[in-house]
């Protein structure tokens, strides 16, 4: 089990709590345990406010978590600064319900730019794509089903080519795990379905550990390997979809009379 | 996106309910004292239509002695009139770069210390207050005449306004690409190289052009206070009485300024 010790995502015990105008820290996430392996697709599902983005922000070490730790592997990235933060970061792909692609370069520079964290030379810091990436990228673009458009502007896509390049950027980082925020919250029935199909796909043949938040049901049962349901901070359920029933999915919904 | 709560918080929808319906009165209001200020404004200085018509005998008389324009002098010209190109170019391409760190130094979005941002922006707002004509007649007076005190003083002006302007762009960006890159493991120079500069670069060089523009009137004026170029030819024309040159001069920074202009503005529609 050598490759799920290495590559998998571990969240212990995370906590979490913001500072508040009031004085009183609130507290947002409260005890989260969860670990996603090598080749999985884990959705996670919540009301608004449950704290799914915070639980992806903490993954991916945008934000600190207030206990608890990350780790890929047996690597704790919790706490890192400086270099080792940024090689760290290389091991993460992020995916984000807005492409945030750079619009006036083309789609294969925006997915070559995945590449630059390997690449610190002087050639890169003077505004040179690293050639020696271009097969590499250009395989990344052919996966998500984009390689006839690699020249193309990026700011001439649509938002569900736009999502499959921003998956393609990811990939051209060689991650162990990628972590998507709503990643189809913009886009049509047809492109949604398209996008999730590729997170389920590249996350069962390149053998990444996907995270991922949606809210909708009915995709995530199609296409996760396990639900989680997150709610006021506390994981409900952890459970393959085939376990989730509807009663689940309602309370994780309802607002409990305050 | 994270929209966790899209309800307005109650006061400041009262405040948007009465912003609402004060809102005619305030126009009203605000038309009333328009008219108040600009009535005095006319009456301060002096317009007046019966002095129009009878200054615009003279205005016919000098027209008259200023055609045709005087074409021997046309070869005499071009030395000025590169000249005058010239200060615009160096001077706008110097201020241009002088902008870069002044305007990256007082963006919000990039310099997130005040002390230094507040300082920054201070130097810009002081080569943006004064005017280029007042930095023109100072450099004159300090390096003599000649078109190198123009180009000074369109270095500093130009520093100003697209320092500013520069650095309105910087905050507007949206940086979410940026932080992406971050994310991915990108460094700070390289998230500039290929995050920043390849967004900001057409408009930067957009306004750029647009300077040019505005540098090439400028430069015009600034000869007036002896800092070369074809404003100065016009203004020692003028003073000699000599109004069929000075009439050729007026032609040719016609031609000129529309030249510029017109492809400064097809430049401009093509990269943007
Ligand atoms: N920087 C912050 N400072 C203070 N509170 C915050 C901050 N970021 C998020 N919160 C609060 O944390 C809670 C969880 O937010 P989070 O964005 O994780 O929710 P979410 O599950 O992603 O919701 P959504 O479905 O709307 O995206 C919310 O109540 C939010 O107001
Ligand atoms: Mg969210």
């Amino acid at each position: 089990m050598s490759e799920t010790t290495n590559r998998s995502l571990l969240l212990h015990g995370v906590t979490k709590s913001y500072e508040t105008a009031t004085g009183a820290p609130k507290t947002v996430l409260d005890g989260i345990d969860l670990r996603v392996e090598p080749g999985e697709l884990v959705v996670l599902l919540g009301a608004n406010g449950s704290g799914k983005s915070t639980t992806l922000k903490i993954a991916s070490g945008m934000i600190p978590p207030s206990t608890g730790d990350v780790r890929i592997g047996q690597t704790d990235i919790t706490r890192m600064r400086g270099e080792t933060r940024r090689q760290s970061r290389m091991k993460l792909g992020m995916v984000f319900q807005d492409a945030r692609l750079i619009r006036r370069r083309s789609v294969l520079s925006n997915v070559l730019c995945g590449t630059l964290g390997r690449h610190q030379n002087i050639a890169t810091m003077l505004g040179f794509l690293p050639r020696s990436e271009r097969p590499l990228a250009m395989s990344c673009l052919d996966r998500v089903g984009l390689g006839a458009l690699a020249g193309q502007r990026a700011s001439t896509l649509s938002g569900g080519q736009a999502q499959r390049v921003s998956v393609a950027r990811a990939l051209a980082q060689k991650p162990s795990v990628i972590l998507a925020d709503e990643p189809v919250a913009s886009l049509d029935p047809e492109s949604a379905e398209e996008v999730m199909t590729l997170l389920a796909t590249v996350a069962r043949n390149e053998r990444l550990a996907v995270l991922c938040v949606l809210h909708q049901i009915d995709l995530a049962r199609r296409h996760a390997t396990r639900l989680v349901g997150l709610k006021k901070g506390h994981i409900l359920f952890d459970l393959p979809p085939s376990a989730v029933n509807d009663a689940m999915i309602a309370t994780l919904y309802t607002r409990d009379a305050a | 996106m994270t929209h966790t709560d899209i309800r307005p918080a109650p006061q400041s929808r009262s405040a948007a309910i009465s912003r609402f319906s004060s809102g005619a009165l305030l126009g009203w209001g605000g038309a009333v004292i328009l008219a108040i200020v600009l009535a005095q404004a006319a009456h301060n200085t002096q317009v007046s239509p019966t002095n129009l018509v009878t200054g615009a005998g003279r205005i016919v008389d000098i027209v008259q002695r200023a055609v045709p324009p005087d074409w021997s002098q046309l070869p005499a010209e071009w030395g000025p009139t590169r000249e005058t190109i010239d200060i615009a170019l160096i001077g706008t391409a110097l201020g241009a770069i002088m902008a870069c760190p002044l305007a990256l130094l007082s963006a919000r979005t990039i310099v997130p210390n005040p002390i230094i941002r507040t300082l920054a922006r201070s130097a810009v707002a002081l080569l943006r207050a004064v005017p280029d004509l007042v930095w023109a007649l100072i450099f004159v007076t300090a390096v003599g005449l000649g078109p190198f005190p123009g180009v000074l003083s369109l270095i500093l002006h130009t520093a100003g306004m697209l320092g500013r302007l520069g650095a309105e762009m910087i905050e507007d960006m949206d940086v979410m690409p940026m932080e992406a890159m971050e994310l991915a493991g990108a460094n700070r120079l390289q998230i500039f190289v290929h995050g920043i500069v390849p967004t900001l670069m057409p408009s930067m060089f957009g306004l750029i052009l647009y300077r040019l523009d505005e540098n090439l009137r400028c430069s015009l004026v600034l000869g007036f206070v002896g800092a070369g170029g074809l404003g100065f030819q016009l203004f020692t024309a003028i003073s000699l009485f000599q109004y069929r040159t000075a009439s050729l001069l007026l032609l040719m920074i016609l031609i000129i300024v529309l030249l510029v202009e017109t492809s400064s503005s097809y430049i401009r529609k093509k990269i943007l």
